[in-house]
């Protein structure tokens, strides 16, 4: 019965060849349209590390100024802490795991091959940030917890730095020039396959700069690794001293503090100890505003961050108007063949078949439709996204310093390619639906008296 | 006479196409005004010129792969020694590459001392003496760094400050002149001892924007990283002044030394090609918008009017000429135009007021804007309906003698 059904409704489609082609045109741009810019949010809002989203944290906290809330974010608090607070959250030693870090940059050298050097971007972490993080290692592993606190000049590099500068040899042990300074180097770290979306990178866009180097968090006492990342400073009048020694105790905000929790009594040991960690700092006339901090999954940063509401959500939006259009479009099309069609299902009716049989038929035709939209659609969409990754293509930089750009955002996924497919079928359906229940309804009684 | 009233009696009676048809139109235009908006205010940026000699200058950035470090006398020899090379108009030490979007530290600058005083977000930008000539700034009042301006060391803090145009009028209004007035760089006071023409700037470089810039003279010699700012006489010698300058530095610093190279041409151009792919982009969906919402109508009015063909025979038959029928579809057409217009135009206000908000400074769209789209989504309607209306113009009467 079912392939019956379908005969009939190809008959119907091949019957009426440019109609329907039109109405499958129509629906492919409206879809095309629509998941081009659907599939550029998508991708640059997606969060690998989702599920940890239950556990994993990064903490905020309302270290602004009284005269105005901060701006920055959506909650209104900044994204980094004072190398004050940091430690000190560091140091209660609550989370199962945690780091503190910020991003850096400069010249990479070996040392025993000065001509092999690389301009980076780099991040300097505690060790736990490679669990945190997913980050594996080709060669080598993460340094030691001591090298947390304690000044141990040891670099982590990212498998393309590591190709560009030892051409891919295992380069532990090796010694290497940053800012002038020499580090050894103790691990490399695997690319990972798929996109690189680093949601660690909250301080420039998850897509974009991924981090070339890693280094431990206890040189930043030296003062030979300064902020690439913002460094916001809170009115505060007291008097820091100068240089590094006012980078550690001021009130400047430059470091991003995440936290692992084994279990929610975890978390909220945590959270107790944050809340009253700043009512104390209250009393040292720190914290002017209200006592407020939040802890952020990855996926709530991007919404505080305000990742998933750039250009592409606005002309998703319209994008998702020009389907309707197009549905709507289909709707009324689909309403006018099915109606030049009521004659013949007229006859089905007097010769036994149900109103049911008659609104599957039509509403079939209205998947066919979809099916062959969605397909078209999706052609459409992979042509404008390929279209888009060149037009935003930058070239490339010279030193070695990562893009700027993201062309990750132009490649769709497995979610996307169904998901036009899908979209397609609903919106045809959708559009089917009425003009195949207002014709299945028509009394055959009216076509047969017809000559 | 217009034939209102058989226009509405006919479109009553296929209310529910009629409908579909409206929201349509009605999506099509807030959908068309508010594409139309963002693609003005992205030409607008397309179209803009920096005003600097974009094709004459380059910036070089210099880090030492060696642990040294480069002294302001050092650096200031090079900008000599670079100066003395043919085809050099001027060159200076710089912080900021112009140009180039980089999101640099934002600071601020007080009229008054204090915290509680309000503060103007600026970008600051340390350069060295000749910097304004290199970079092509016309100085509108004042006078320029000279050598004694100088802060040259990392324990000290420069004294005088020139700022554009723009910054001089959020620090003291348009009345007041800020030329010898001080002002706050946290705790510091400095005196403008300048004021430059407007120009897009280092940060958020968009032609259409101005950029509340305040130059310092000031050199920081513990940074690992050093700029110089260079302008070739002509675009046609830049590259030779390239090649020559990298020759002196790799030379002085016995190639122990990562030069970066930046043509302020190829910046402004890549900063202008994104905005371009957008504009693209979004003339392409708009026209892929017009295709489908005609198609809309003219297929929609097709199905209309070979519903009524004996109608027309009828009214042909009855004495009314091709013109009448003519008349007819093109007015039925055009109230549901209206129809959709009615709805849409509110629709498309409100939506560009909200994004006029959040995309502030841009200005909401003009009436100018408002109403020729109305009258292009008209006139694209009528447009859509002539086919229609040329094939029931020529409904023969005699079809309706013969279907009686």
């Amino acid at each position: 019965m079912f392939s019956y059904q379908c005969r009939l409704a190809w008959r119907s489609i091949k019957s009426t060849p440019v109609l329907s082609a039109l109405m499958v045109v129509a629906l492919a741009v409206g879809i095309g349209v629509f998941m081009t810019n659907y599939t550029i949010l998508h991708i640059s809002t997606l969060n690998p590390l989702s599920y940890k989203n239950d556990r994993l944290f990064m903490l905020q906290t309302d270290a602004w100024h009284l005269r105005e809330e901060y701006k920055g974010t959506r909650n209104t608090m900044p994204n980094q802490l004072s190398y004050r607070d940091a430690q000190a959250f560091f140091d209660s030693k609550i989370p199962q795991r945690q780091t503190i870090m910020f991003r850096t940059g400069g010249t990479l050298v070996a040392t025993d091959a000065p001509d092999h050097y690389q301009f980076v971007w780099a991040r300097v972490v505690t060790r736990d940030f490679f669990t945190l993080f997913d980050e594996t290692f080709l060669y080598g592993g993460p340094w030691e917890p001591s090298a947390d606190t304690q000044q141990q000049p040891q670099v982590i590099l990212a498998e393309e730095t590591n190709q560009r500068l030892f051409n891919g040899a295992n380069s532990l042990g090796k010694t290497m020039l940053f800012e002038g300074h020499t580090y050894t180097v103790v691990g490399v770290t695997r690319k990972s396959p798929g996109r690189q979306i680093k949601m660690q990178n909250v301080e420039l866009g998850t897509l974009k700069n991924p981090d070339q180097a890693y280094f431990p968090f206890g040189i930043v006492p030296t003062g030979h690794i300064g902020t690439w990342g913002p460094n916001l400073c809170p009115d505060d009048t007291r008097d820091y001293g100068q240089g590094i020694q006012k980078i550690l105790t001021g009130s400047c905000l430059w470091l991003t503090y995440w936290a692992e929790f084994s279990n929610p009594l975890q978390k909220q040991q945590f959270e107790t100890f944050v809340h009253d960690y700043i009512e104390q700092q209250k009393t040292l006339g720190f914290y002017p505003r209200p006592n407020r901090f939040a802890l952020s999954n990855a996926s709530d940063m991007q919404a505080v961050n305000g990742y998933s509401q750039g250009p592409f959500y606005l002309y998703s939006l319209f994008g998702f108007g020009f389907l309707g259009i197009c549905t709507l479009n289909c709707i009324a099309l689909l309403l006018a063949k099915f109606a030049r069609q009521a004659p013949e299902q007229g006859i089905r009716r007097a010769l036994g078949a149900s109103q049911g049989s008659i609104f599957a038929q039509f509403l079939l035709e209205s998947v066919f439709i979809g099916g062959l939209a969605g397909v078209i659609g999706l052609a459409g969409t992979l042509t404008a996204l390929e279209l888009l990754r060149a037009g935003y293509q930058l070239e490339p930089q010279q030193n070695g310093l990562a893009p700027t750009n993201f062309p990750e955002v132009f490649t769709p996924d497995l979610h996307v390619v169904m998901l036009t497919l899908a979209l397609a079928i609903v919106a045809s359906v959708c559009a089917g639906l009425y003009p195949a229940w207002r014709t299945c309804r028509t009394p055959p009684a009216l076509y047969l008296k017809q000559p | 006479m217009l034939p209102i009233g058989p226009v509405f009696r006919a479109l009553i009676r296929r209310k529910f196409s009629l409908g579909l048809l409206v929201v349509q139109i009605s999506l099509s235009l807030a959908i068309y005004v508010n594409l139309s908006w963002i693609l003005v205010n992205l030409n607008e940026i397309f179209k803009a010129h920096s005003n600097l000699p974009e094709t004459q200058l380059v910036s070089i950035s210099l880090r030492p792969t060696t642990p040294t470090q480069i002294n302001y006398t050092e650096a200031t020899a090079h900008i000599q020694a670079i100066a003395q090379l043919p085809g050099v108009q001027n060159a200076a030490i710089v912080r900021w590459i112009p140009l180039r979007r980089w999101a640099g530290p934002g600071t601020e600058l007080r009229s008054q001392p204090g915290i509680d005083t309000p503060a103007i977000p600026i970008v600051d930008c340390s350069v060295s003496p000749g910097w304004r000539q290199t970079l092509g700034l016309k100085l509108i009042t004042g006078r320029d760094f000279t050598a004694e301006d100088m802060a040259t060391t990392s324990d000290q803090f420069s004294k005088t400050l020139i700022i554009t145009q723009t910054l001089a009028q959020a620090l003291f209004g348009k009345d007041e002149t800020a030329l010898g007035k001080t002002v706050f760089f946290g705790d510091n006071p400095l005196e403008i001892i300048g004021i430059t023409e407007d120009w897009p700037g280092f940060v958020l470089p968009y032609p259409d924007r101005v950029e509340k810039t305040a130059f310092l003279p000031l050199y920081t010699d513990v940074d690992s990283e050093h700029r110089y700012l260079i302008r070739a006489v002509t675009a046609e010698q830049r590259a030779s002044v390239v090649l020559a300058v990298k020759n002196l530095l790799n030379d002085h610093f016995h190639r122990k030394i990562m030069l970066d190279i930046a043509l302020i041409d190829v910046l402004a151009r890549e900063m202008k090609s994104v905005e371009y792919t957008r504009n693209q982009q979004l003339i392409i969906t708009m026209v892929l918008l017009s295709f489908v919402v005609m198609f809309a109508i003219c297929a929609q009015t097709i199905f209309w009017t070979n519903q009524r063909r004996k109608h027309f025979a009828i009214r042909r038959a009855l004495g009314a000429t091709q013109a009448d029928i003519w008349q007819l579809i093109l007015l039925e057409t055009g109230i549901a135009c209206s129809l959709g217009i009615l709805l849409g135009t509110p629709l498309a206000i409100v939506i560009n007021q909200y994004l006029a908000q959040a995309n502030a400074p841009w200005e909401p769209a003009s009436p100018l804007l408002l109403g020729g789209i109305i009258l292009a989504v008209l006139a694209s309607g009528l447009i859509s309906a002539l086919i229609p209306a040329l094939r029931a113009s020529q409904t023969p009467p005699g079809l309706a003698s013969r279907s009686v």
